[in-house]
């Protein structure tokens, strides 16, 4: 068969042509939903619908949660749970009891770090309400066609530091979880835009599962460290943007029609993301618990704290012991963050040293999931790339961090 | 196995339609770049199995990013046996685009005019039958959401072939 | 009056007259190409993005991008 090509001009003139034969657009009434979709796009009624959208997802989020870990899990676990188990696990101190019980006398889930105790208290009675909330509201904006308006209304920030409106997108998925957000920083142009935009979704953006566990330990700073991480996002991506050679390109997006959600849809897409997150995370937080309780009994976390001591207690301000929690974020973040916290319950840590290792940890290297991924999508040398870029950050941040809350005196 | 791509513009409901022929999952959003990997899966037509294939979406085969890219080199790499175009009925003219540059790389094409639910609330009116006879490929109507339209389209995937693009032009009168 | 995109005002519309030709393949493809009426339904302040509709679908594009397209106005 001969094969014809046309350019860009010959193919249009021949849609023209068919679409004349084949196309007839009746007179089209505009609907509320055209009315809505204009207002949400210009920035006088936009952006104050959009700071509400952004609330409300807060709101909504803070307040799931909290309905379920303070109202069921903290009760259930602690009250009858952790001293059930304390009890009945045989071997009281041996290394098994360790491991999947805990400290003995521990008097909270946070505090005990078993795979038992803490790991199950965690992944089920925190996390997991976090991460319903979460997925279940960013399902709806998905689903309405909300993220390219908000991609619009957010443009001119991101063009600032060589990326676009649209890196929004990546960015709130990574608010759930970082891996699925590398893979969606696909939709950005340029080879730079997409490094820039994976290396700072792995370095300051933390995910739905540890944000969940924050909410739950520090309720009144998490707003002021998710806008200290934004703040290292955007100073970082200004000077990568400076750095990397490559273009920049504009936004060039299409804004779907606003839609109502199909319930279906957004119960499907939840219980995928819920349940694959049943599946790889939670074998994560108990191997993870495993893992650095292992590493605690051979002593190799003590060691480990003992060479890091000045650097940690110099530069950032916190005790050594926080090193044990830094292990665990190799792993999974959120357990991490639970780490922290019942240091923190035991006395170990101030609220300011929780602050600051609470963003060293969220700077400190992804977690082994997003580590995979990074190395898939960009190959080695961009992996060894990210992972400068991040060592940077932690030791700007980290310490930036320290003097703010020495200065706050928190 | 005999291959099925689907392939069109971002947002048109092509993983809606993945979901419905193969029973699989694929992340369904109401925005573009949803997809940005395929997605393989099976299906099976007439006690016949086939393996079904959704792309991310993309305007052009001159990829514009990294998920466009994708779409482009699966269907280079894999020959597929049959691409159904997936078209936006509202916005049949740059669906129309992409589908032309399909054809004229030699993929046999079915086109499925997805979103006709949309297309009829706006008043857009599609003569099925004259884009049918002008492209010289099936043109079946489709609502993803509902699977109105897909036993149509399933029993006219066979009928996919390659069309010259000069014949065409012919057919459309220029 | 012809103008260029960026700088016509939200409400106004017209049709493309010229696209520069280092951005004409690359929006040909959503649909955005000489001859196409378009009305402009949004821009954002400092120099960020317009929100054009073209045959009933929306479309945004940034400053830059906007320059490159010329626009006889209606009025
Ligand atoms: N009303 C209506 N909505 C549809 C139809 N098909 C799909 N949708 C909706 O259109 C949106 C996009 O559907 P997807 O299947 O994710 O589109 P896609 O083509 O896979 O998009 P990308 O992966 O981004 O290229 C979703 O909100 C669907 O619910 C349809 O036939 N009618
Ligand atoms: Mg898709």
């Amino acid at each position: 068969m001969p094969r014809t090509s046309l350019s860009v001009d010959e193919r249009w003139k021949l849609i023209d042509s068919i679409s004349k034969q084949v196309v007839l657009r009746g007179k089209y009434k505009h609907t509320l939903k055209d009315v809505i979709s204009d207002l949400s796009v210009r920035p006088m009624t936009g952006i104050p619908l959009a700071l509400a959208v952004l609330f409300g997802f807060w709101a909504f989020f803070g307040a799931f949660a909290g309905f379920f870990t303070d109202g069921f899990a903290v009760p259930a676990f602690d009250d009858h749970f952790l001293p059930a188990i304390q009890r009945a696990f045989p071997g009281e101190g041996g290394p098994l009891y360790w491991i999947f019980v805990g400290d003995p006398g521990a008097p909270s889930c946070f505090e005990a770090f078993g795979v038992l105790t803490s790991g199950l208290f965690v992944a089920f009675g925190v996390v997991l309400p976090a991460i319903v909330a979460f997925y279940l509201v960013l399902t709806i904006l998905e689903d309405t066609g909300y993220l390219p308006r908000l991609a619009v209304l957010v443009d001119t920030v991101f063009h600032k530091i060589g990326l676009h409106g649209f890196a929004i997108v990546p960015t709130i998925l990574s608010l759930g979880c970082n891996v699925p957000a590398v893979a969606a920083s696909r939709v950005l142009e340029t080879k730079k835009q997409r490094f820039m935009m994976m290396s700072l979704l792995a370095v300051f953006i933390p995910c739905g599962a540890q944000i969940g566990v924050m909410e739950e330990l520090l309720p009144e700073y998490v707003p002021a460290i998710l806008a200290f991480l934004f703040f290292g996002y955007f100073v970082t991506g200004a000077v990568l943007s400076r750095l990397i050679p490559g273009r920049s390109p504009e936004i060039l997006i299409d804004v779907p029609p606003y839609r109502s959600p199909i319930m279906k849809n957004v119960a499907t897409k939840t219980w995928a993301r819920v349940s694959g997150f049943i599946k790889m995370a939670v074998p994560a937080v108990l191997g993870g618990i495993v893992v650095v309780n292992l590493l605690y009994l051979l002593g190799v976390i003590d060691w480990l704290a003992d060479a890091l001591e000045p650097i940690f207690v110099v530069w950032f301000g916190v005790p050594a012991v926080t090193v044990g929690a830094l292990v665990m974020a190799f792993l999974r973040k959120d357990m991490a963050v639970g780490m922290l916290g019942g240091m923190a319950a035991a006395g170990l840590l101030t609220t300011g040293e929780l602050i600051t290792s609470v963003v060293l940890v969220s700077i400190y290297f992804p977690c082994l999931a997003t580590f995979i991924m990074l190395w898939k999508e960009g190959g080695v040398r961009d992996l060894l790339k990210s992972l400068a870029i991040l060592t940077v950050s932690f030791f700007v941040f980290g310490g930036l961090m320290h003097g703010i809350v020495a200065l706050a005196g928190v | 196995m005999k291959k099925i791509f689907l392939a069109g513009n971002p947002n048109v409901g092509k993983s809606v339609l993945f979901n419905r022929l193969s029973g699989a999952r694929a992340t369904v959003s109401n925005y573009p770049g949803t997809t940005v990997d395929f997605t393989k899966s099976r299906m099976r037509i007439a006690g016949k199995e086939y393996e079904i294939v959704d792309l991310p979406g993309a305007f052009s085969l001159e990829p514009k990013d990294k998920a466009e890219e994708v779409a482009r080199d699966m269907l280079k790499k894999e020959k597929p046996d049959a691409v159904v175009s997936v078209i936006d009925a509202t916005a049949v003219e740059r669906g129309l685009y992409l589908t032309l540059e399909l054809i004229e790389k030699g993929y046999p094409i079915v086109v499925a005019l997805n979103m006709s639910d949309v297309a009829r609330d706006r008043k857009i009116k599609i003569d099925v039958r004259k884009l049918e006879e002008i492209l010289g490929v099936p043109v079946v109507e489709t609502v993803a959401t509902t699977g109105s339209g897909l036993k149509e389209l399933v029993s006219r995937i066979e009928e996919a072939k390659p069309v010259d693009v000069g014949a065409i032009k012919q057919r459309a009168g220029r | 009056m012809k103008k260029k995109l960026s700088d016509m005002k939200p409400g106004e519309k017209g049709r493309i007259v010229e696209i520069d030709s280092s951005i004409r393949a690359s929006v040909a493809g959503m649909g955005i190409r000489t001859g196409e009426e378009l009305k402009v339904a949004a821009e954002q302040p400092i120099g960020g993005p317009v929100v054009i509709v073209v045959r009933g679908r929306e479309t945004s594009l940034g400053k830059g991008l906007a320059r490159s397209i010329i626009v006889e106005c209606e009025k």
